[in-house]
């Protein structure tokens, strides 16, 4: 694009005057007030124009104003044409005071295509190389203050790369906008933090308290439920207790009512029965008859005198007769009655004793052989051999004689046994049978003797001698010596000396006996003596006798001694009879006169009769208490009738209570009615089953229901209290959906700024390097150039942007730390580099440079002047100068280097 | 038998919270229920009709403010002495603790008590059968198994979701008590006036009247109490009138080119002058990310406007951007990644607003 000419038309001192400019390089030559920088201005204006927005200026459009806008008039309008790179000539009007007709339109066709090229409300025609008149006077147009800020300030040239590389606006940079996103995210949002009070802390706390109010507002509800459903049973039990009150009431006022009418209907029964007045009082004479009542029971009960039939004298005469009771034993003592039975038994013992046969046997039966005696002889006797011819006979004879033997021996057996067993008969039979025996045998003997042999006449000799010798023995026995005398001998001498014996044994047991009969009389002496029974007789047992018969003596003398007591009972009785019937004759009298006495208190009470008869002196008691019984029965039954009457006036008045019948009546009817009205309502059946309570009941009945009822009503009231309270649910429901939309907002913020930063910070990171070569490229082009090879190399940071150069020694010198001339001029290559870099793709963008070259040294100026000649083989550069140096320059190069030289002379009038 | 004359209305949603209105717009919606409700009640009176039947949801349960209980004894009544049938829905299920228990009715409303179908003699030979919920969910088909016993015409007054119906409603619309349309008649009903679904629907053999209060925007149909007059035949005419004094007022402004926001908030102007009663204004176009259309920088005066929306939805970045975008710059290379970068318009718009705001110096970043 290049910028062909511009008119002034009202823009600061300039009016109506038109700069051409050149293809390549202009240079506007101009001194002090020569309207240089004001041109400087229109020509910025009149290509990129005036913001257009609504609200105050910024303080830079502001100021521009201030500098630029016509002091003296209204308008402030500049215009140009450009004409693109394609050829396409465009007339751009800028009405900088209204900035409403401001156009661009095509030539020669007359098409407005402002559309095409607006920036902030207004066109632009900086938009067509890719710009915007931020932009444009960032990058392609410099001003001297511009190289000014460089050269104070170290970084302001990477803060103006940094600028330009976010949008060639010298207000905006990645860095400030990145801040700005932090900053306002900290402030919109802030951190998810208990003590921060930024909106997210904020808005999360909101949720949290509309979702507790919800809750709240919500369990409200839940605790209005359940304080209703308490509610509604207090209600019930209050109904509950308010029925069974009220049944209660009714039937207590059901059972008055009854109890008054019948009240009622037996009052007015007994009033029709007993009349208007009162009867009279009963028991008028109740004194009298109870006088004549006494007088009669005491006739009645007085007693029957009895004649008394017993000789009282002839009772005492003989209680006088009677014996003293006797000081002696009237029985034998017991302890000595058997002492005596003792000495009674053994002394009879000892009788019988004597008694016995043993006493008779005689001591001469034992002056013989004892029985031993005989028996050795016998046994001798036996044993002597007998008489026999052959053995075989002998044996024969010894055969038929051996019965003989055994009978005699058996008999000798026997006859011992008799003996010793006392048994006369055995003796006899036994001796009888021995002696039987013997001489069978005998005689059998000696029919063999006679027959025997020598030798057997030798035995006969010793045999004979023997026998001789026995037979003297048995004559000194004085008996035969013959074995059945013998033994005959044998059984009678046994016999004596058993009697013997038995004697021996009798005497010996008579004197223990008689020891015993002593003792039992010493004993008995002892007790009559201890008993006080003297001993008057020989022996104990006479004393005895006689003991008894004292004994015998004093119980005669006790059995009449013994009868003084019946006596005198006998007599007191007599006496006694004696005495009641005195008495009883005395009572009878009394009674008597008692009942004459009672009569006549009677008096004219009693019936003719009866008074007649008890005036009479010889009047029968039994008549006249008969009669007064009569009278006083009939006074009783009077009494009865009138006591009667008297308990059916208390009854009636009972039952009046103090009110005439036809009160008690009103007050019936009255007491049905309000029954009636009290059962009004009432299940019937309830009312028929309840109890009648006492009133006491009655009234606590009353006083529950009361109760239940006061209770129920309190719970209600806090029930509509607490139901007036409840929180709104839908209000807390809509604070809960307004606080969660602000924290979805707040969220979504959030989201949008990080997501924000994210995209800046990429684009930043991704420009940067693809800005940082260009500019190091075309650095590393022209710094050799410009600096006469002082500085071969240049590099940009690109993260930083920083600027290094270095030349010949090869070390790196960051450039805003260079002199001020190499700065200016490294800013101004940057700054050719820029547009190159920002406008690419676009048409090309004029350099509009002012002054850029007042702090250089000639060298440098030439050097740069050399370099804006090259550029602007490629592009448009307009350069405002004041320098000679530079107006030299450009004179001295018009037709070469420079396109065109714009001299300025007159000094523009103010 | 003369025609039977029923005015019909359901979902009135009493108490209901108005999300959308914001704080405290929200008090003044549920008044225009009330109101609403009151004016049923009055045309029940002005139309002389033989009852007002309540097919459920006529209020919320868990919402019931202090004096629910109260404006609703005091509103039926007001119909009295023409019976009012209550059969309560899923929101206002009726419970020993519900406010249908705890408030002490006038002696013209009749309120059903169990899932189960339970007749009222209307007239002679004509019987309301009614059912409720008893629980917020789970209350299975009224109609399942049942069948009138008794000779005459019987309508049918419940709270369910006809099944084919239901899809209409959206996702969020649960199926609570459905049936099918055709279980009606065999039920031996000659119609059902129902609640649940708030989209009119005037089938053959039932009614859902809609909510007679707009609920919220969007809603569509004649939402209104149906007054419905039964022959004896069973056979309905029905004929539907508004009750609702609110006037809802959708609109959309363009601002598509403007590039400041007196701009925009003079367009919303123009279009929402002399507007009353509830009003969503939606603002959308393509813009300059960086224009600053927060809705307190536009919204308009609010007199005559009980409940006023403003939200800001489809606006896209203006196409200017373009040129941005071939700027070497950071701005140039975060506007290009801005837009080739897989967002949705709005992220995309608003980071782009962001971004350029922050470039820009500005120090309000936020974009709505």
């Amino acid at each position: 694009m290049r910028i062909n000419e511009v008119t002034a038309h009202a823009f600061g001192p300039l009016t109506g005057q038109t700069l051409e400019l050149h293809d390549g390089l202009t240079v506007i030559v101009g001194g002090n007030e020569s309207a240089k920088s004001s041109w400087h201005a229109a020509i910025y204006s009149a290509v990129c124009g005036r913001k257009r927005g609504k609200g105050a200026p910024g303080a830079a459009d502001a100021r521009f104003a201030e500098l630029h806008r016509p002091w003296d008039r209204e308008e402030w309008k500049v215009t140009a044409r450009l004409r693109l790179d394609d050829g396409t000539v465009l007339d751009v009007v800028q009405d900088l005071a209204g900035k409403v007709n401001c156009r661009i339109v095509e030539m020669p066709l007359g098409v407005d295509r402002s559309n095409e090229w607006t920036y902030d409300g207004s066109v632009d025609g900086s938009r067509i190389v890719g710009l915007n008149r931020k932009a444009f006077a960032a990058t392609a147009c410099v001003a001297q203050n511009d190289l000014l800020k460089i050269l104070d300030d170290a970084g302001a040239l990477q803060e103006m790369l940094s600028k330009a590389a976010t949008s060639a606006d010298a207000d905006e940079s990645t860095a400030r906008a990145l801040a700005l996103i932090d900053k306002f995210k900290s402030e919109q949002i802030g951190l998810d933090r208990s003590n921060s009070s930024r909106p997210l802390r904020a808005a999360l706390d909101a949720v949290v308290a509309t979702m507790d109010a919800v809750r709240d507002a919500r369990d409200a509800r839940t605790e209005l439920e359940t304080r209703f459903e308490a509610a509604t049973k207090l209600s019930d039990a209050a109904s509950g207790a308010r029925t069974r009150h009220a049944v209660a009431h009714a039937a207590a006022l059901a059972a008055t009512a009854a109890d008054l009418t019948d009240r009622a209907t037996q009052a007015s029964a007994l009033s029709a029965e007993l009349g208007p007045d009162r009867p009279t009082s009963a028991g008028a004479h109740s004194g009298l008859v109870q006088t004549v009542a006494q007088a009669v029971f005491a006739w009645r009960s007085a007693p029957v005198p009895v004649t008394p039939t017993v000789d009282v004298d002839a009772l005492r005469d003989e209680l006088d007769a009677l014996p003293a009771l006797p000081s002696h034993d009237t029985a034998p003592a017991p302890a000595i009655k058997g002492v005596a039975d003792t000495y009674r038994n053994r002394r009879s013992a000892l009788d019988a004793h004597d008694n016995r046969p043993e006493r008779s046997i005689s001591a001469a039966h034992v002056n013989g052989p004892s029985s031993q005696e005989l028996k050795d002889l016998a046994g001798a006797l036996s044993r002597l051999p007998a008489a026999a011819p052959t053995a075989t006979r002998t044996v024969t004879v010894a055969a038929d004689r051996t019965p003989g033997l055994i009978a005699a021996g058996l008999g000798a057996l026997l006859a011992v046994a008799g003996l010793l067993l006392s048994q006369p008969a055995l003796l006899a039979f036994g001796a009888v049978i021995a002696v039987a025996g013997g001489s069978w045998a005998a005689t059998r003997r000696s029919n063999s003797a006679t027959s025997a042999d020598p030798i057997a006449a030798k035995e006969a000799g010793d045999r004979e001698t023997a026998r001789s010798a026995l037979a003297e023995i048995a004559q000194s026995y004085g008996v035969a010596l013959d074995i059945p005398t013998l033994l005959a001998a044998i059984t009678a001498t046994e016999t004596a000396e058993q009697k013997l014996a038995a004697r021996a044994e009798w005497v010996e047991q008579r004197t223990a006996l008689e020891a015993e009969v002593d003792a039992a009389a010493d004993e008995l002496a002892r007790d009559l003596a201890d008993r006080g029974h003297r001993s008057t007789r020989e022996t104990a047992w006479d004393d005895w006798v006689e003991y008894e018969k004292a004994c015998a003596v004093a119980a005669d003398q006790q059995a009449s001694a013994v009868r003084r007591a019946e006596l005198q009972a006998r007599l007191s009785s007599a006496e006694g009879t004696v005495d009641r019937y005195n008495e009883a004759v005395e009572v009878v009298a009394a009674a008597r006169e008692r009942l004459a006495a009672a009569a006549r208190q009677a008096g004219a009470m009693l019936p003719d009769d009866v008074r007649t008869l008890a005036a009479q002196d010889t009047f029968d008691p039994d008549v006249l208490a008969g009669a007064l019984d009569a009278w006083t029965e009939q006074v009783a039954a009077d009494d009865e009738a009138a006591a009667k009457t008297a308990e059916q006036w208390t009854v009636l008045a009972g039952l009046r209570g103090g009110d005439s019948v036809e009160a008690l009546n009103a007050r019936a009817a009255g007491a049905r009615k309000a029954a009636e009205a009290a059962a009004v309502g009432l299940n019937p059946a309830e009312l028929a089953a309840s109890p009648v309570w006492d009133p006491a009941t009655v009234d606590e009945l009353a006083a529950d229901a009361a109760d239940a009822e006061g209770t129920a009503r309190e719970n209600a009231g806090k029930l509509a209290e607490f139901t007036l309270s409840l929180p709104d649910v839908a209000d807390a429901e809509e604070a809960l959906a307004d606080a969660n939309a602000e924290l979805a907002r707040v969220r979504a913020l959030e989201a949008v700024l990080d997501r924000t930063r994210e995209f800046m910070t990429a684009a930043q990171e991704r420009v940067h390097k693809e800005i940082a070569p260009a500019l190091q490229s075309r650095l590393q082009t022209w710094l050799p150039v410009v600096t006469s090879g002082r500085y071969t190399e240049a590099s940009v940071n690109p993260q930083s942007l920083t600027v290094q150069v270095r030349g010949a020694s090869g070390t790196w010198r960051q450039a805003a730390l260079l002199s001020h001339g190499t700065a200016e001029q490294i800013y101004l290559l940057l700054r050719l580099a820029l547009v190159e870099h920002l406008t690419a793709g676009h048409d090309s963008c004029p350099l509009l440079l002012d002054d850029v070259t007042v702090h250089a040294d000639t060298t440098r100026t030439m050097e740069v002047l050399t370099l804006l000649g090259q550029v602007a083989q490629d592009r448009q550069v307009i350069l405002l100068t004041q320098e000679d140096l530079v107006a030299d320059w450009a004179r001295a190069n018009q037709g070469g280097a420079v396109g065109k030289v714009i001299e300025l002379d007159q000094p523009v009038p103010v | 038998m003369s025609k039977v004359r029923i005015l019909h209305t359901a979902d009135v949603h009493l108490d209901t919270p108005f999300t959308w209105a914001g704080h405290g717009a929200g008090r003044a919606r549920r008044q225009a229920i009330r109101d609403t409700l009151r004016a049923v009640m009055d045309l029940a009176v002005d139309q002389h009709v033989d009852a007002v039947t309540i097919a459920g949801d006529l209020y919320e349960h868990e919402r019931t403010s202090p004096d629910t209980g109260a404006f609703l004894a005091d509103a039926l009544a007001a119909a009295a002495p023409i019976p009012v049938f209550l059969a309560p829905g899923n929101h206002d299920w009726y419970g020993p603790s519900s406010l249908y228990a705890r408030t002490t009715w006038p002696s013209n409303v009749h309120l059903f008590t169990t899932p189960r179908l339970t007749p009222v003699t209307l007239t002679d030979g004509f019987t309301v059968w009614g059912a409720a919920h008893t629980s917020p969910a789970n209350t299975p088909g009224i109609l399942d198994g049942f069948t009138v016993d008794r000779d005459g015409i019987h309508i049918g007054v419940f709270h369910g979701a006809e099944r084919s119906a239901l899809p209409r409603e959206g996702a969020e619309k649960l199926p609570h008590a459905p049936f099918h349309a055709s279980q009606i008649r065999t039920s031996g009903l000659h119609h059902a006036l129902v609640g649940h679904l708030h989209t009119p629907d005037d089938a053959t053999h039932h009614t859902y009247p809609g909510n007679p209060e707009p609920l919220t925007f969007g809603e569509t149909g004649h939402r209104a109490a149906v007054l419905l007059e039964i022959d004896d035949h069973g056979v309905v005419r029905r004929t539907r009138h508004t009750v609702s004094h609110t006037v809802i007022h959708d609109i959309t402004v363009d601002i598509t080119g403007m590039t400041h926001t007196d701009a925009v908030r003079d367009a919303v102007a123009n279009r929402t002058a002399g507007l009353a009663g509830v009003v969503r204004i939606t603002v959308t176009g393509e813009v300059d990310p960086r224009l600053d259309v927060t809705p307190d920088r536009w919204k308009p005066d609010r007199a005559g406007i009980d409940a006023l929306v403003l939200r800001v939805a489809d606006l896209r970045p203006a196409l200017d951007l373009d040129v941005i975008a071939t700027e070497m710059t950071v701005r140039g290379q975060f506007v290009r990644d801005v837009l080739s970068a897989s967002l949705d318009s709005d992220l995309q718009r608003r980071v782009l607003g962001t971004g350029l705001r922050a470039l820009a110096g500005d120090t309000d970043l936020e974009v709505r």
